[in-house]
């Protein structure tokens, strides 16, 4: 789909150029300084990434498609996007949330770092989500029998 | 979603792009969300590069000392775009997922760069996000590289990456932005629903952390890893005076504060200090990591205590603390901030002598600046020439 730059008008034929050129210097400049900085442990640094990365990837990622196809899988077509939804929701607020739940961040000297109770906290933020994706499901159940009561049968 | 594999032959790299059914993946739902992640990675990298300037002047750089809320705003909405691009990055990677698997892995050499630098792409915001999580919860030990220099030089990266990656896109994205909207045929669903939930996550997390900064939502923020009103004197502390290792310097009754300038040099008491005239300014604390608090801070002016020693106009101003190894020992304050009759020494916090954890027996506190140049346990203040 990207192989046809002759199709296109010069100005887009020179943006790209452009942009290309310059994302490469930046990436460059990034990538020149990251390998010469000594304060960059570099070893732990390539391991770290491709933690992230792997982890992302290979387990994060398959881990929340297939709980997503699990979870929503018996439920009604007019029921699945609310919820859907909430699950969105719920998984990027859990990654926000895991290294306050975990709380490695917390210092006997300082009382002032991490200092709520966050597994409440993080309660209370799935219970407004899902009271929310409950409201939402009423309505459209309501919806749906007031406009449309032969599909119930 | 996907279709769960049957038959273990299923699962050959030829066929693995084609377990993902959802016909909510397309071009057009990629491009929108990418226009948004784009525009959430350009502020972060706008006001990162901002902090690091700030802390590190190239030449050409200037910052100037009003108005005194400026980088309170600007490290903020940093580490909250950071924060609410956690769902668009989720979604965004989500959209293209089966295109990892697609095989053969690259058609010719440029394919092959291509790719590569989708590597880069992904691998430098996945570090950007995660290592930001991390510092702002102060778990460091995932991290055995220097978070601030590793950040900073990943930017870069991400940020370059992202242009090639917009400018090998260009095409495609055009096309789609610009083509008529047409639902997408999914059972779940559709392309709006999906771009509602990013936001309603976006703002969900917001909402759960942003009181950080903003004090009246800081009851709000039941994730916020600080609250504004939680710390020695009501005020939040990064480094206390033990883990500096100054507990024993800052208490010492024979401490003298230093000030050295072209006219010579002074040797202060606390009490010399406490004798001179005080002002008092209503001034925030507004850290790296995107937490910001206000507080009330009374001492001397840092200017009188330059002309004290002959400091001619337009001088910078070194400042070092007794804490011994950091990288954050000596600040310099540029001319505006050392000229401001608001960058005090300060003495007292909120009417009460400074707690050790916030800087006793006396620290730094100028208008518009990151909360790590606020040197705290001041041992020697010098004019530069």
């Amino acid at each position: 789909m990207t192989r046809t730059p002759t199709a296109l008008p010069a100005s887009i034929v020179w943006s790209r150029r452009l942009l290309i050129a310059a994302g490469v210097t930046g990436a460059g400049y990034g990538a020149a300084g990251l390998l010469t900085d000594t304060s960059v442990s570099l070893p732990h640094y390539f391991r770290y990434t491709a933690a992230v990365l792997l982890g992302h990837d290979l387990i994060v990622l398959p881990a929340a498609i297939a709980a997503g196809a699990v979870l929503t899988r018996r439920l009604p077509g007019w029921a699945k996007p609310p919820v859907q939804g909430a699950l969105l929701v719920t998984a990027t607020l859990t990654v926000v949330a895991l290294p306050l739940l975990l709380g490695y961040g917390r210092r006997p000297d300082d009382p002032s770092a991490l200092p709520r109770d966050y597994h409440r906290g993080y309660l209370v933020c799935l219970a407004a989500v899902w009271l929310v994706t409950a409201a939402v499901l009423a309505v459209r159940a309501r919806r749906r029998t007031a406009s449309d009561p032969e599909e119930n049968q | 979603m996907v279709r769960l594999p049957g038959p273990l032959n299923r699962i050959h790299p030829a066929r693995a792009a084609r377990l993902f059914t959802s016909r909510l993946r397309s071009p057009q739902l990629t491009s929108r969300l990418g226009v948004l992640l784009g525009a959430a990675v350009a502020v972060c990298f706008l006001t990162g590069y901002l902090s690091h300037a700030i802390q590190h002047p190239p030449a050409w750089f200037y910052w100037p000392s009003r108005p005194v809320g400026l980088y309170r705003v600007t490290q903020g909405l940093h580490v909250a775009t950071g924060l609410a691009a956690v769902p668009l990055l989720a979604a965004k990677l989500w959209s293209v997922y089966p295109k990892l698997f697609r095989w053969p892995p690259f058609r010719d050499a440029a394919h092959a760069v291509e790719r590569l630098s989708l590597f880069l792409l992904v691998a430098s915001a996945l570090f950007q996000i995660t290592t930001g999580l991390l510092n702002i919860a102060l778990w460091y030990s995932p991290m055995s590289f220097f978070f601030t220099t590793a950040h900073y030089w990943t930017a870069w990266i991400l940020a370059g990456s992202l242009l090639i990656h917009l400018g090998v896109k260009l095409p495609v994205v055009r096309r789609a932005l610009s083509a008529p909207q047409r639902p997408a045929a999914t059972a779940g669903m559709s392309r709006r629903g999906l771009l509602t939930a990013v936001g309603a996550a976006a703002a969900a997390i917001t909402a759960a952390t942003v009181g950080q900064t903003l004090r009246p939502l800081a009851g709000l923020s039941v994730l916020g890893p600080r609250d504004p009103q939680i710390g020695p004197q009501g005020l939040p502390v990064n480094k206390s005076a033990a883990a500096a290792g100054v507990t024993a310097a800052a208490a010492d009754p024979g401490y003298r504060l230093e000030v050295t300038g072209p006219a010579g040099t002074l040797r202060l008491s606390l009490a010399d200090l406490a004798a001179m005239p005080q002002h008092t300014a209503v001034l925030p604390i507004a850290c790296v990591e995107g937490w910001s608090a206000t507080a009330t801070w009374t001492g001397v002016p840092i200017r009188e205590l330059a002309a004290a020693v002959g400091a001619a106009p337009g001088a910078s101003v070194r400042v070092t603390s007794l804490e011994q190894d950091s990288p954050y020992r000596i600040s310099t304050l540029p001319p505006p901030h050392a000229a401001d009759p608001l960058t005090l020494l300060a003495l007292r916090v909120n009417g009460q002598q400074l707690h050790p954890d916030h800087g006793y027996p006396c620290r730094i506190i100028a208008p518009n600046r990151p909360g790590v140049l606020q040197t705290k346990w001041v041992a020697r203040i010098e004019v530069l020439p």
